[in-house]
């Protein structure tokens, strides 16, 4: 483990947190006023899930907060977001956060029955929660503004108007019910998944793989039933299942930031990933001269291990071991054992064992 | 009993056996995470196998933007999480000793976990199990550190930074030059 603290100053995670909790809540509170119409529409009945949905959001907020200090993250991030102002480097993050994100094609080369299964899961959760959030938090409410017909209102903007009974507004009261079914699905196949393969997942534990799976299933379940209840039970048991409802998202939500479920804001990084490699100068390994790298993320490598006290320089020059592809740095430790010479046939330089373990120049080694 | 990989690399004829078994072991999805290297192609046959070398302090894992990488209970420096990891490769170049791979295709990081399955439950990794020749074995850590039966290495300073690693190397009878090669005399590099 390595303890030493992220950055010098032990206050900046409290302070920058406190910041962006502030934001976020600042934003919150205006959307939801605007939403509500000066807080005129307000659905009661909501109320339980927006003390949650407040507390989700700020603790989401810290936990990204101390993830986007750390020196790697940081830096990635900005570079991924410096790359976005040319138009090639924006018009190739647009492509990747479709391929990645929204058709999650890489899932799908590891395997099509997990491709599909997490596409039900998390398009099953991102529609449910699209749904839930514009509802709890007023930006999108429905008012009867003739006796048989319904305006969608989006922060206070009335959007369009449809029919109580009419295709598209039953779509739209049972969104839930579909989203909800789709994540029962592929939680489903998850499961099953987790328990034929288990020799196969060697590393899968019941609190960090199968719970979030079966809090999946419990929040879709309860949530359907209360359709069922509604429709064919003529409401019975609806208050029960209301609050067994409310219960499991709540537990949910105040998961979300600490759990697996935490990969979601994570995901967004891989989207800078593909620019990140391709939009830079290559770099030769400097021993055997092909090219495994970008001169840039070799430099954030080195300043990330820096920062962190992890430099691992070849000693007296000015080279580390992360300019040397991987098996250029297998091969060099291994001659070193032997004492023999390492010939740094791009950087023209010669090494010798420092008989500490690690390599240094070579006494005249430079060519 | 705390066991961990032991390579004594002068031993190895190259045979890649391990190579194959890593590929053989359940949680490895038929990606193999073993190296062996030729030391010096074209003037020798000297081949030494790397796996991961644990490091205490991972460098890895501290670069890894999304910490995939997580270490067990005992010590052992896990394979990328399949949710986290965005395959962006600064592990890969972070790693002083030149471990993780990355599949492009897949965009996941593997590397050796020294068969997680097997260790965990006290059994020998794949590649140890398979090494014809005792190149790579797995045996008690404290013996080894304290009593080597030759030099070895498992601290690493490098400029300054001290690496300490759980697996072992050993280092070659360079007096004697029993098996492997010598620079000199004989061979020229
Ligand atoms: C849309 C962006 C998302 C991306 C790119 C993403 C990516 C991934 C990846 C790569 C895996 C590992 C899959 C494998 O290799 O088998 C995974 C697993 C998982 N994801 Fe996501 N995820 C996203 C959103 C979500 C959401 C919104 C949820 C639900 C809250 C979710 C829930 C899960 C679960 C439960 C698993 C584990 C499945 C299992 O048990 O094997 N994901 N995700
Ligand atoms: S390739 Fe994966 S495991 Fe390696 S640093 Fe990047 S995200 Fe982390
Ligand atoms: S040897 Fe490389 S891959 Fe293995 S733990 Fe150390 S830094 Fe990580």
């Amino acid at each position: 483990m390595n303890f030493y603290p992220y950055e010098e100053d032990s206050l900046l995670f409290s302070k920058i947190s406190a910041r962006n909790v502030f934001i976020v809540l600042v934003i919150l509170f205006f959307s939801v006023y605007i939403g509500s119409e000066q807080f005129g529409y307000f659905d009661m009945a909501l109320y339980g899930y927006l003390w949650a949905t407040i507390l989700c959001f700020v603790l989401l907020t810290i936990r990204i907060t101390s993830w986007t200090l750390r020196p790697p993250t940081r830096r990635l991030w900005k570079q991924g977001i410096k790359m976005m102002f040319s138009a090639k480097g924006l018009a190739f993050v647009l492509k990747t956060l479709y391929t990645n994100i929204g058709e999650q094609k890489f899932i799908r080369k590891r395997s099509m029955y997990r491709w599909a299964q997490h596409m039900f899961i998390s398009w099953g959760v991102l529609f449910s929660f699209a749904i839930t959030f514009a509802l709890v938090l007023n930006w999108l409410h429905f008012e009867l503004v003739e006796p048989k017909t319904y305006a969608a209102v989006v922060f206070g903007i009335p959007l369009f108007r449809m029919g109580v009974d009419s295709p598209l507004a039953i779509a739209i009261y049972h969104g839930l019910n579909w989203t909800g079914i789709a994540t029962i699905i592929g939680c489903g196949m998850a499961l099953y998944r987790r328990v034929t393969d288990e020799k196969k997942l060697v590393e899968q534990s019941k609190e960090y793989d199968f719970f979030p799976l079966f809090l999946l299933i419990a929040i879709s379940i309860t949530g359907s039933l209360l359709t069922v209840s509604a429709l064919w039970m003529e409401g019975a048991f609806y208050l029960g299942i209301g609050l067994a409802h409310q219960v499991t998202v709540i537990i949910f939500l105040l998961y979300f930031p600490f759990s697996k479920f935490w990969h979601l804001p994570l995901r967004f990084l891989a989207v800078m990933v593909p620019v990140y490699h391709s939009m830079a100068e290559q770099k030769p390994c400097a021993r055997c001269g092909r090219e495994y790298a970008t001169v840039t993320q070799i430099k954030d490598v080195q300043l990330a291990l820096e920062k962190r006290h992890l430099s691992v320089p070849i000693e007296h020059t000015n080279l580390h071991f992360s300019d040397m592809c991987a098996e250029c740095r297998r091969v060099s430790h291994r001659l070193g054992g032997y004492g023999a010479k390492i010939e740094l046939g791009q950087a023209h330089l010669i090494l010798e064992p420092t008989g500490r373990n690690g390599l240094q120049l070579k006494k005249g080694g430079k060519q | 009993m705390d066991k961990v990989l032991y390579i004594d690399y002068e031993r190895c004829i190259g045979c890649r056996a391990c190579v194959i078994g890593c590929e053989e072991c359940s949680g490895h999805d038929h990606l193999s995470r073993m190296f062996v290297d030729e030391l010096n192609p074209g003037e020798t046959v000297a081949t030494s196998p790397t796996p991961c070398m644990h490091c205490v302090t991972p460098a890895c894992a501290e670069s890894c933007p999304v910490q995939a990488i997580s270490i067990a209970a005992d010590g052992t420096v896990l394979s990328a999480s399949m949710e986290k990891c965005i395959g962006c490769k600064n592990c890969t170049y972070a790693c002083p000793f030149g471990i993780p791979k990355v599949d492009d295709v897949k965009k996941v990081m593997y590397k050796c976990d020294m068969c997680y399955d097997r260790t965990s439950k006290g059994r020998p990794p794949m590649c140890a199990s398979v090494c014809p020749t005792d190149t790579i074995r797995f045996v008690d850590q404290s013996d080894l550190k304290n009593d080597p039966p030759k030099p070895v290495q498992f601290k690493w300073d490098f400029g300054g930074t001290i690496i300490e690693t759980r697996t072992v190397i050993g280092l070659p009878d360079t007096e004697e030059n029993r098996f492997g090669y010598r620079e000199g005399d004989g061979v020229q590099s």
